[in-house]
Order: C-alpha cells, then structure tokens, then sequence
C-alpha cells in the first residue's frame, strides 16, 4: 500500500462522516454534507487514480466534479421553488 | 526515502488536514451559512495539495493536467455553489433573498 492508498483512505473515512453529516440535521444542513461529499468523492477518485495507476480514474474524478456542481445546482433550484 | 516522496507525502498530509477541518467544521458549526464556509478548505487548500502531489509526482504529463483541471474546477466552481446555496436556504427560510422585500419595487 502506497501513500496515495493512505491519504485515500483518510478520505474514505471522512467521507463517511459528511455521508452520516447528509442523512441527520435540517434540510439545507443536509444539503451542505452532500455539498461536501461531492467534492471529498472527487479529489478521493484523483488519489484511487495515482495509488492504482489507472490513468481512466482521473477521467472520472474530473467528470464527477462538474457533474456534481451541475446536479446540485439543480437540486438547489427545486429545493428553493418547490419543496 | 526520496525528497519529492516526502514532498508528496507533506501534500497529502496537508489535503487530509483540509478535509478534516472541512468535515470537521460541516458538523460542528452551527446554522447552513456557518456550515457554508467550511466547504471552501478541502475545495481549495485540499484541491490544490492533492493536484500539487500529483503534479510533483508525475510532472505535466495527462495525470498532472487532469489533476489541475479537478483543482480548478472545484476552486473555481465552489463559491458559486456556496453562494446558489446560501441564497436557497434563505428563500427557503424567508419567501424572498432581500433583507426588506418592502424598500424594493
């Protein structure tokens, strides 16, 4: 096991507790751990990527990041609409 | 032991501090737009360690240059998303994102 499997598994750990963050407290507290989780989840990818060596992992770290701020752009807009 | 293994090792050190505080300061603090600030740590100061560590480790080669493009987008697009989310949970809260909805036409 390498450093970056190291780092990434620090990550791992915190993104369990903004995962435990997104299932307790108000709606928009909620909203904030996912926020958060979504960008833990992205720079954890990046770390899998260089610990495995797979260079398709970096692929989706990117795709996950703007995917991520898209979607919960929208989520963001409904909640303010209609919920 | 190499100095640019130690250098990535310090880096990552530093993107796990980030997101520590970050996690740290989500479940601490109280109130959404207390919790909004600590989005931006692991955002930027993480981003850039961990996409610093891949750029020492594999220089400006596919990984590198993805790596960056990760830390920009999420530098980049984070104060947009805490500000989208900020102004929701108060239309949420209030009806409206002004102060006094009365002093505007």
């Amino acid at each position: 096991m390498n450093q970056w499997l190291v780092a990434a598994i620090g990550f791992l750990v915190l993104l369990l507790w903004a995962g435990i963050l997104a299932m307790r407290g108000e709606l928009f507290d909620r909203v904030v751990a996912m926020e958060l989780s979504s960008t833990l989840t992205a720079l954890l990818l990046v770390l899998l990527a260089q610990g495995f060596g797979r260079d398709v992992y970096f692929d989706l770290a990117v795709v996950t990041a703007v995917v991520s701020f898209v979607g919960t752009l929208f989520y963001l807009r409904f909640l303010e609409s209609w919920l | 032991m190499t100095a640019r293994a130690v250098a990535e090792g310090v880096l990552l050190v530093v993107a796990t501090a980030a997101a520590l505080l970050s996690v740290a300061g989500v479940a601490l603090m109280p109130g959404t737009h207390n919790r909004l600030h600590y989005l931006a740590p692991v955002a930027v100061v993480g981003g850039a360690a961990v996409a610093g560590a891949v750029v020492v480790a594999e220089s400006f080669n596919a990984r590198g240059i993805k790596a960056l493009l990760v830390f920009g987008v999420l530098a980049g697009l984070n104060p947009l998303l805490a500000h989208a989310t900020g102004r929701a949970a108060r239309v949420h809260r209030s009806g409206d994102w002004r102060l006094d909805t009365r002093a505007r036409p």
